[in-house]
């Protein structure tokens, strides 16, 4: 199978896993107890009133019938009304997207950038002192909850040493192109508006990198304390290759294979699932805006927040799936 | 000289003439900027100071009564029907736009036409061109019939610039209007507050700066520039008031962050008795709540001194269903104390039988303060012969139940703050069958009697003998017992020591009015 046809055959994966998670979202964030018009009216509405928006949302309809015009809807850029924020969710979801988006992109650059030398590290001083410093900080990655974490460094470098800005992302750039801060600044070249982006994105990217550092980090040290045995890392090692050359070149393209599948997943995960971090930096992103959304019972942003994270998913996962192929091309002819 | 003087006058106080930026943080988004559809906290507090109300509290005298604002003057009707208010001159849009009644009718009729907000509080008496403008500054008003709680409620009608709104109009609902500028309002203001809007990012921050019109004037020290920011974490809050980068924090901190506060340097925790009512909806339709000896049985075998000191901390005790800072609360009201003894002969009067004695208690889940009060009933209850079952629900599901009586459970613990500045809002709007369905009624209140006392109160044109008439009610509803009422919590906010000017007189949001205020450093 050519490595088109097999990037075509991933491709149209997507496709009926989006479907089911639109009908799953739509129907289950529609069994949920609790009259959406009337939270959003407020408690003193009268049934008026919430006859009258119920009607505005289509929700007076038979619940097939929701559902095409929601879809319908879909395709035309329309994801309904939201009752939180008073406009359309696509609106919202443009606005919140790209701070999570960033968000999750530099924690999970830090957590590769930070966890893949702490696992080598490791593997290589298997046992010694680099090694328990790592595997010590990796437990502590995984056990610690994001958001205590989130506290402790806000308490830390933002009150006590007042180094690092306590909330939000900082002034948007002067120009907004696509909505990421730091991309941004640096492509219209203004260097100032990039370091006040970077410095608010430190502590919260920090916190929220951990779990998945600590998650690559372990299995980086576990791949290669195994691919370090093989008989193909000796047969380099009795040809008399140098160490550093074994390591990187051959070991560790090995063992990085089943890290990208982490990485895949981490990536989606977080996108989801960045809220308490958010929560604690205000930080104006898309995962906060989803539970608050859920919280508020603002269908139309659920059920669109859980599609576009969904959708995220089956992107990063296909493009993990494509990192699969080009590290090792028997996955792109058995599939 | 001026210098000495200066100094002589304000001995410790250090004149800013620089622009003073206010941080304000507050744990909820504002839903609306549309001041028509504000209805919470944070809604309203922007309605409060990009635009000005019709008549507003009487902060001064320490009182939400209404006085002069926009409207310098009114007279009413023998009738209590009509109102025709005379409009102060003079007063500026931020479009440099004079206010006329012009304005006043539009915003009225849109409120109307819109349906949200705190229109419900008017719709019973008033229809969309109902509002005249008799001349450019004066205004009629004509209700269906008169009204007691109508003039405290134009506390919460805000004016906008009609001409600002209908430029700015897209395609809509609302005929000629469109969609009446909904969409326009959620980016701009069309308001003559003492602030402008600068900027609004609905998840995080309004910038508010001084609008230098404003008709009210402005004095040395008075805030310029207002940053209201949205941040939903307790211990980031705390931490931005600490730190110095917030000079006041909301009310929706937990009492042990404003314990922790207070301890702190710098920092002021103000404590008001609040207009908010904590109490336990009886449903009175669902035996053996049906049953009134058995409802008074409830409300003596519960142990209020335990629930006050215990769980409320420092709250005021409850004494009926008006928040005892409301005028027109009747003082004269039976204080239900635990009794035991009297608990269980009451129960014995009701002639249920013991195996009837089976009941459940709904609290809203998020809030662990009222599963404590329901463990407290639970213990007090079960001590004198009842079964109780706990349940805790989410919010949006007490709202469902509450919209018919079958559904309703027997007991549920509600918080429920004054709605407009009435003593009608917490006896005809939580015991006039009228509002059955919502979770203000859970109790499915009925008493002919009482009824049609609320109906005479609120058609009375004496206000002597509206809160006659109120107060006569309020002695009929405890009688029939269909709450347990607990307590009038505290109200708290917290900010930093060099803000003055904080008064607070009960209505939501007017507390946070930057104008009020000044820095004192």
């Amino acid at each position: 199978m050519s490595f088109g046809t097999y990037l075509l055959r991933r491709m149209l994966h997507i496709i009926p896993a989006l479907v089911g998670l639109s009908i799953l979202i739509f129907l289950l964030s529609r069994v949920v107890p609790g009259d959406p018009a009337r939270l959003a009216l407020g408690p003193d509405a009268t049934p008026e009133q919430v006859r009258q928006l119920r009607q505005e949302m289509g929700l007076d309809k038979p619940l097939l019938t929701q559902y095409v015009l929601y879809v319908g809807g879909l395709f035309r850029g329309d994801f309904g009304f939201s009752l939180r924020t008073r406009r359309n969710v696509a609106q919202d979801i443009r606005e919140f997207l790209p701070a999570t988006v960033e968000l999750t992109t530099v924690a999970m650059l830090f957590a590769v950038a930070v966890g893949l030398p702490l696992g080598v590290l490791a593997a290589v001083h298997k046992d010694r002192g680099a090694d328990h410093v790592s595997r010590l900080l990796a437990l502590g990655g995984v056990a610690l909850p994001r958001f205590w974490l989130a506290i402790l460094l806000q308490l830390v470098f933002a009150y006590y040493l007042g180094i690092l800005p306590t909330i939000g992302r900082g002034p948007a750039p002067p120009v907004r192109i696509t909505g990421l801060f730091l991309l941004d600044s640096l492509l219209v070249l203004n260097i100032p508006s990039f370091l006040v982006a970077l410095k608010h994105i430190i502590l919260p990217a920090v916190a929220l990198s951990l779990g998945s550092l600590a998650q690559i980090t372990r299995l980086v040290r576990a791949n290669m304390i195994e691919e370090m045995r093989r008989d193909y890392a000796l047969a380099a090692r009795s040809y008399g290759l140098p160490e550093r050359l074994i390591i990187f070149k051959y070991v560790l393209k090995n063992a990085f294979s089943s890290a990208l599948t982490v990485i895949g997943l981490s990536y989606g995960f977080l996108l989801g699932n960045a809220f308490l971090v958010e929560t604690v930096f205000a930080w104006p992103g898309l995962a906060f805006y989803g539970v608050d959304s859920l919280l508020f019972k603002d269908l139309n942003a659920v059920v669109g927040v859980t599609i576009v994270v969904g959708a995220a998913f089956a992107v990063v996962n296909l493009l993990v799936d494509i990192a699969y192929g080009y590290l090792d091309p028997r996955i792109r002819y058995e599939a | 000289m001026l210098v000495l003087t200066a100094l002589l006058v304000l001995p410790g106080q250090v004149l800013s003439q620089a622009p003073i930026t206010f941080n304000y943080i507050e744990q909820q988004i504002i839903t609306a900027s549309d001041p028509a559809a504000a209805v919470d906290e944070s809604s309203l507090i922007a309605a409060i100071n990009l635009y000005d109300p019709l008549l507003y509290p009487n902060v001064e005298q320490g009182s939400m009564a209404p006085r002069p604002h926009l409207a310098e003057s009114w007279t009413l009707s023998p009738d209590g029907r009509v109102y025709t208010f005379t409009l102060r001159r003079g007063v500026k849009f931020h479009s440099g736009r004079d206010l006329t009644a012009a304005d006043v009718v539009f915003s009225m009729d849109r409120a109307l036409r819109l349906k949200k907000g705190f229109s419900w509080v008017w719709t019973p008496v008033l229809e969309p061109g109902a509002i005249k403008a008799v001349d450019p500054y004066t205004v009629r008003m004509e209700l269906k019939q008169a009204y007691a709680p109508f003039l405290g409620s134009l506390l919460l009608f805000f004016i906008l610039d009609k001409d600002l709104v209908m430029s700015n109009i897209r395609p809509g609902p609302y005929g000629e209007f469109g969609d009446y500028g909904t969409a326009f309002l959620e980016r701009a203001d069309a308001g003559s507050g003492p602030y402008k809007m600068e900027r609004f990012d609905r998840a995080t921050e309004m910038v508010m700066a001084r609008f230098d019109g404003y008709w009210r004037g402005w004095k040395p020290n008075q805030i310029s520039r207002v940053s209201f920011k949205t941040v939903t974490e307790e211990a980031t809050v705390k931490t931005l008031l600490l730190s110095g980068q917030a000079d006041m924090v909301n009310q929706w901190l937990t009492v042990q962050g404003f314990r922790e506060l207070r301890q702190a340097a710098g920092i002021v925790v103000k404590e008001d008795p609040s207009v908010q009512l904590f109490h336990l909806e009886m449903n009175t339709k669902k035996p053996p709540l049906d049953n009134v000896k058995v409802r008074q049985a409830i409300a003596y075998a519960f142990d209020y001194d335990i629930a006050i000191q215990q769980i409320f901390e420092g709250a005021t005790k409850a004494r009926g269903p008006v928040p005892v800072r409301v005028p027109g609360w009747n003082s004269n009201l039976p204080v239900f104390a635990r009794n035991t003894a009297k608990a269980r002969q009451l129960l014995a009067e009701s002639g249920v039988p013991a195996s009837a004695l089976s009941i459940e208690y709904a609290y809203v889940v998020t809030l662990p303060l009222e599963r404590q009060v329901g463990l407290l009933l639970k213990n007090n209850l079960e001590a004198i012969g009842f079964k109780v079952e706990i349940r805790g629900e989410p919010w949006a599901r007490i709202v469902d139940l509450a919209t018919k009586a079958e559904t309703t459970p027997h007991i549920t613990a509600i918080f429920d703050t004054l709605k407009y500045p009435h003593v009608d809002s917490h006896t005809y709007g939580m015991y006039h069958p009228s509002c059955w369905g919502t979770f203000r009624c859970m109790s499915f209140y009925e008493n002919p009697k009482v009824t049609q006392t609320l109906e005479a109160a609120r058609r009375a044109t004496k206000p002597e003998e509206q809160m006659r008439l109120y107060q006569a009610a309020q002695a009929m509803i405890v009688a029939d017992a269909p709450s347990i009422y607990v307590a009038n919590p505290l109200h708290r906010i917290a900010f930093r020591d060099y803000v003055k000017g904080y008064r607070y007189v009960g209505l939501l949001g007017f507390d946070v009015a930057y104008y009020d205020f000044t820095i004192v450093k």
